[in-house]
C-alpha cells in the first residue's frame, strides 16, 4: 500500500509554491484539478516526477530542462527548486519494508540549486544546477523525522520503479505504450511485450519467483563444481569444464533464440499488416473487373432509359396535339352544334337525302302519285324546280351534315376524361424513367468512386514487401529450428556429462554432502518453477478476465458516432470484441495485449482507434493494479482525451471506482457534462483548479483577475463548478451552474 | 371524313394567321424544324399549327371574343404543313366551331374562307393567355407541363360550363 498524502512543490518552472493534498478517504477516492490545457498540467506532473525519480523524470537531455522559475534571472546567489512528497505504506508493499507491521510516513524531498553560469559555446544555457539532494525521511513514533537508512533510490526503487512509473504517474498518451503507442507514436511490438511483460512480471510477484528461480540454480551449479573439485580427480575436473562449456553454449542459444523470438514477433506482426493491407487492395483488384462490367451495364441502361425517356415526353407532348382534348375545350360549341344541326338531321334537310330519288322520277317518266312527267307540265316543271334547287344546297347540306357527323363523334370525348387518363399515363411513365435514370447516374457515381480507390501500384509495392518479409520470417524461422535442435542436443550432452559427473563423483565420499546440497536445490528449482507456473496461469488469468470486465464497462453503451476521431479505417470501441492478456507462444515469461474482434480475429494496434488503444491501455494498468492488489496512487493526465459522451463517463467512473489513489488532472471540457460532474461530486475527495496566469490575457482575457507576476500558474481549492478571484474566468459569474467561493483564500 | 375537311386547311395554307406581335414569343415553344422532336420539354408544339389549334381551343374554354380588326394588320401567316389524319379531325372541330359562332342563318358558314378567318381570330385572341401560361411556368416545371397543366384546368372550365 502506498498513499500520497500531501505533494509540495516549490519553484519548480511555473510554479511558485503549490500545494497539492490528495483524498485519502477510501469512499471518496478521486482528486480532481481541473486545469485548461496550456495551464501548467503537464509542469505538474513534471515537477512530481522529478520528485519521485530525479533527472531520470524529466525530458530532453540531462540538465536541458529548466527547473527554475521562468522569471528568475540567473544571479550568483540561485534559486532552490524543491519538491517533497508526504506518503504513507503500510508496510506490506512489494518491498516488505523492514517488515514493519505498522504504517510508516515517509517524506521524499528532493531539492536543487540552479546558479548563474557563463555559457562558453553559443547554445549552452546560461545556468547550471548544483547542490542536487534527495533524502528519504522517514517518521518516528515519536513523531520525529529520521533519514531513512536504505537511502532514497533503493527504496524509490523498490517502491515506486522506474519501469511501472506509468502506474503510478501516468500520462496517458504514454500509457498507449503497452499497447503499441499512442496515434502518432509507433513503437516496436517487441518492446510492447517487453515493457508489458515487465509490468505483468512486476506487479504480480512473478519475477520474485523467477530470480529466486534463477539463483537457487546458479547455487546448484556452484555446488555441483565445488563437489566435483572435492574430488580432486582430472578426469572429472574435464568433464566439468567440457559440461561448463557446453552451458555457455546454451547460454548463447537462448539468447539468440530469445532475440529471434522477438525478431519473429516484430516480423510477424508486420507481414499481418501487410497481408491485411494486399487483402483489401486484391479484394478491391477483384471487385475491379465486376466494376467495370457494372459500368458498361450501366452505361447500357442508361442509354435505353434515356431513349425510352425521350419517346415517353414525345407521346406527352402529342398529347398536346390530340383532338380529343381540343374538342374538350371546345366543349360548349360541339354541344351546341349537335343541337342544332340534329333536327335538320332528323327532317332530312340535310344531307339532301330525297334528290337521287327525284332524278329517278323524271327518268322513269311517272312521279309517285302517278302523274305523267314525260311532257312538259306544272307538275314537272315543280319536280325540276326541287331537283335544281336542291342540287344548288347540297353542298352546303352535305357539308353540315359532316359538321353534325363529326360534333357528334367528338361529343362523345368532351369531358375530356380519355385524354386526361392517357395523358397521366405518360407523365407517370416519364416519371418512373426520371427515377430511374436518376438512380443509374447515383450508380454509376459510386462504381466511379469505387474505381479510383483502387490503385494498381500500391499493390505492387505490397506483395514486394510481403515477399520480403515472408524471406526473412522463413530465415528466422529456420535460425529458431536449427537453434533449437542444437538447444536439444546441447541439453542432451550437458545432461548426459551431469550423470557422468554424479557417477563418477558417487565413488568421492568428500563430494557427498555437496551433492545432497545440490540435490535439494535441484528439488528447489523444480518446486519453485512448478509454483511460478501455477501462479503466473492463475494470475494472468484473472488478469486477464479483469481487463475485459474493466474494459467492458468503460465501453459500455458507446455508440460509434462518440468517438470524436473521424477515422473510417480504423476500429472502434463497439467494434472489440474481447481484450485481454495472453501469453506469448513458446514462452512463458512474455506477454501482449490483445484486442478481438466479434468474428475473433485478433486486430494489430495499428487497426484500432486512439480512444480504443486509450481505454485498453487504462484496462490493463487498472486491470493489473486489481488483480495485483497494487494499492498505490495513480497520477493521471490526459486519461480522457479522444473520448467522449459515454465512454468519457464510464471512463472516469471505472478509475474512480477502481485505481486506489486516482489524482487526475482534467480539462475544463472534460467536465463539460453533467454525468461528469455527477461523478466528481460522488467520488472526489478533493478538488483543485490550476490556473496559468499568462493564458487569454491578449486574447479578452478569459482570466478574469490576474497577479502581477503573469508568469506563475495558481492552484486554487475550486471544484469543477466554481470559482474565485484566482481562477475566475470569462462568463461564469454570469453562468447559474457556477458558484463563487466566499472564502477567498491567499493562493497556494 | 369527306375530302371536304381534308382540304380545308390544305386549300387556305396561305391563310393561317398567329399574331405577329408574339412570333419570338411563340416559336420558342414550337419545334425548330419539322421532326425535330429531341428537345420536346422546352419546345412541346410539334408544328405552329399545333400552336394555333391549342390557341384555338384556349379561346373557346375561356369563353374570349375574337380578336377583331384588319388580320393583314395584326396577323403573320406561318406555313402549314399537311400531317394527316389528325389534322382533318382539326378541321371537323374547326366548322364546328363555325357553325357554333356564326350560325346557320349566315350561307358563309360552310365557306373555308370564313371557318379559317374565324379560327384565326379565335387563335389569336387565345394566344397571348397561352403565352402567358408558358412564360410563368415555375422552377423545374418544364414548358410541357406546363402546357399539359394548362389544358387541364381549362377541361375543366369548359365542362363545367356546358
Ligand atoms: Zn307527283
Ligand atoms: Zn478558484
Amino acid at each position: 500500500m502506498l498513499l500520497i498524502r500531501r505533494i509540495e512543490i516549490v519553484n519548480f518552472a511555473c510554479f511558485d509554491q503549490v500545494e497539492i493534498r490528495p483524498s485519502a478517504n477510501p469512499k471518496r477516492p478521486l482528486t480532481v484539478i481541473r486545469a485548461e490545457n496550456g495551464s501548467g498540467k503537464t509542469t505538474l506532473l513534471r515537477a512530481i516526477r522529478w520528485g519521485m525519480y530525479g533527472e531520470q523524470g524529466l525530458p530532453g537531455n540531462p540538465g536541458s530542462f529548466s527547473l527554475h522559475p521562468a522569471a528568475w534571472q540567473p544571479d550568483s546567489q540561485g534559486i532552490e527548486t524543491r519538491v517533497s512528497i508526504l506518503f504513507e505504506t503500510d508496510g506490506s508493499s512489494r518491498l516488505q519494508l523492514e517488515g514493519k507491521p505498522t504504517n510508516i510516513e515517509y517524506e521524499l524531498r528532493r531539492s536543487v540549486t540552479t546558479v548563474h553560469r557563463e555559457p562558453s559555446a553559443k547554445d549552452e544555457p546560461d545556468f547550471r544546477r548544483v547542490r542536487e539532494e534527495a533524502q528519504l525521511l522517514e517518521r518516528e513514533p515519536d513523531g520525529s523525522w529520521v533519514p531513512n537508512v536504505h537511502g532514497v533510490g533503493r527504496v524509490i526503487e523498490e517502491l515506486l520503479p522506474w519501469s511501472l512509473r506509468d502506474f503510478f504517474v501516468m500520462d496517458a498518451d504514454e500509457a498507449a505504450d503497452f499497447v503499441g503507442g499512442s496515434e502518432n507514436k509507433e513503437i516496436q511490438r517487441h518492446e510492447v511485450i517487453g515493457k508489458t511483460s515487465f509490468a505483468v512480471r512486476a506487479l504480480l510477484g512473478l519475477e520474485v519467483f523467477d530470480s529466486t528461480a534463477e539463483r537457487v540454480a546458479s547455487l546448484r551449479r556452484d555446488f555441483e563444481r565445488d563437489a566435483t573439485k572435492a574430488t580432486r580427480n582430472a578426469e572429472l575436473a574435464e568433464k566439468q569444464a567440457e559440461l561448463d562449456h557446453v552451458r555457455g553454449r546454451l547460454d548463447e542459444i537462448e539468447k539468440r533464440l530469445e532475440r529471434n523470438r522477438h525478431e519473429r514477433a516484430d516480423t510477424d506482426e508486420r507481414l499481418a499488416q501487410g497481408r491485411g493491407r494486399l487483402e483489401a487492395l486484391i479484394g478491391s483488384l477483384g471487385a475491379h473487373d465486376a466494376l467495370r462490367q457494372r459500368l458498361t451495364d450501366n452505361e447500357k441502361h442508361t442509354q435505353r432509359a434515356n431513349e425510352e425517356r425521350r419517346s415517353a415526353a414525345r407521346e406527352l407532348s402529342n398529347d398536346l396535339t390530340r383532338v380529343e382534348m381540343l374538342a374538350s375545350l371546345a366543349a360548349r360549341e360541339v354541344r351546341h352544334v349537335e343541337q342544332l344541326l340534329q333536327p335538320l338531321y332528323d327532317d332530312g334537310s340535310i344531307p339532301v337525302r330525297h334528290l337521287p330519288f327525284v332524278k329517278r322520277l323524271l327518268e322513269t317518266g311517272t312521279c309517285v302519285c302517278g302523274q305523267d312527267l314525260t311532257s312538259a307540265s306544272d307538275h314537272a316543271n315543280h319536280i325540276q324546280e326541287v331537283i335544281d334547287r336542291s342540287t344548288e344546297q347540297k353542298d352546303h347540306a352535305d357539308h353540315l351534315a359532316e359538321v353534325l357527323d363529326a360534333a357528334t363523334g367528338l361529343g362523345r370525348h368532351a369531358d375530356g376524361e380519355e385524354w386526361a387518363d392517357r395523358t397521366d399515363d405518360h407523365a407517370k411513365a416519364v416519371a418512373v424513367l426520371d427515377e430511374e435514370i436518376n438512380n443509374l447516374t447515383q450508380t454509376r457515381l459510386d462504381i466511379d468512386s469505387k474505381l479510383d480507390d483502387i490503385d494498381d501500384e500500391e499493390v505492387e509495392n505490397a506483395r514486394g514487401r510481403i515477399g520480403m518479409l515472408e524471406q526473412s520470417l522463413s530465415k528466422i524461422d529456420r535460425e529458431i529450428t536449427s537453434d533449437q535442435e542444437a538447444r536439444e542436443q546441447l541439453a542432451k550432452d550437458s545432461n548426459k556429462l551431469e550423470g557422468d559427473i554424479r557417477a563418477a563423483r558417487r565413488q568421492e565420499a568428500q563430494a557427498r554432502d555437496l551433492e545432497r546440497y545440490e540435490e535439494t536445490a535441484a528439488m528447489l528449482v523444480q518446486v519453485l518453477r512448478q509454483a511460478y507456473a501455477r501462479i503466473q496461469d492463475e494470475q494472468v488469468r484473472e488478469l486477464d478476465a479483469e481487463m475485459n470486465a474493466l474494459f467492458g464497462s468503460m465501453a459500455a453503451n458507446v455508440f460509434d458516432d462518440e468517438a470524436v476521431e473521424d477515422n473510417q479505417h480504423k476500429a472502434t470501441l463497439r467494434m472489440i470484441a474481447k481484450v485481454g492478456l495472453r501469453p506469448l507462444e513458446d514462452t512463458s515469461a512474455e506477454y501482449e495485449i490483445f484486442a478481438d474482434n466479434s468474428r475473433g480475429r485478433s486486430m494489430p494496434p495499428t487497426e484500432i482507434n486512439g480512444a480504443s488503444r486509450r481505454i485498453l491501455a487504462l484496462s490493463f494498468v487498472l486491470g493489473l493494479c486489481k488483480v495485483s492488489r497494487t494499492v498505490a496512487p495513480l497520477v493521471a493526465d490526459s486519461l480522457l482525451n479522444f473520448t467522449s459522451g459515454s465512454v468519457r463517463t464510464n471512463t472516469l467512473r471505472v478509475t474512480a471506482e477502481t485505481a486506489s489513489q486516482p489524482i487526475l488532472l482534467l480539462t475544463g471540457s472534460d467536465l463539460e457534462s453533467q454525468n461528469e460532474i455527477d461523478l466528481v461530486n460522488r467520488y472526489a475527495g478533493a478538488t483543485y483548479t490550476l490556473t496559468g496566469q499568462w493564458q487569454h490575457v491578449d486574447q479578452g482575457g478569459d482570466v478574469v483577475r490576474l497577479t502581477d507576476n503573469r508568469q506563475v500558474s495558481l492552484l486554487c481549492d475550486c471544484g469543477p463548478r466554481e470559482y474565485c478571484d484566482v481562477c475566475e474566468r470569462l462568463g461564469q459569474a454570469q453562468d447559474e451552474r457556477c458558484t463563487r467561493r466566499q472564502e477567498s483564500e491567499a493562493p497556494r | 371524313m369527306s375530302d371536304f375537311f381534308s382540304d380545308l386547311l390544305r386549300a387556305t395554307s396561305h391563310g393561317l394567321v398567329l399574331p405577329r406581335e408574339d412570333d419570338d414569343a411563340i416559336n420558342r415553344y414550337v419545334a425548330m424544324h419539322a421532326g425535330d422532336r429531341t428537345n420536346v420539354e422546352s419546345r412541346p408544339f410539334p408544328r405552329q399549327v399545333d400552336f394555333w389549334a391549342f390557341c384555338i381551343a384556349t379561346a373557346l374554354a375561356l369563353k374570349l371574343e375574337p380578336r377583331d380588326g384588319s388580320i393583314s394588320r395584326w396577323g403573320k401567316t406561318f406555313i402549314y404543313t399537311n400531317q394527316g389524319i389528325v389534322d382533318n379531325d382539326l378541321a371537323s372541330l374547326l366548322a364546328i366551331v363555325a357553325v357554333a359562332k356564326i350560325g346557320l342563318d349566315d350561307p358563309g358558314v360552310t365557306e373555308s374562307r370564313r371557318i379559317v378567318e374565324l379560327a384565326n381570330r379565335l387563335a389569336a385572341a387565345g394566344c397571348p393567355e397561352v403565352l402567358r401560361k408558358l412564360q410563368n411556368s415555375p422552377l423545374r416545371t418544364t414548358p410541357l407541363d406546363q402546357a399539359l397543366e394548362f389544358a387541364r384546368s381549362l377541361q375543366e372550365q369548359a365542362y363545367d360550363d356546358s
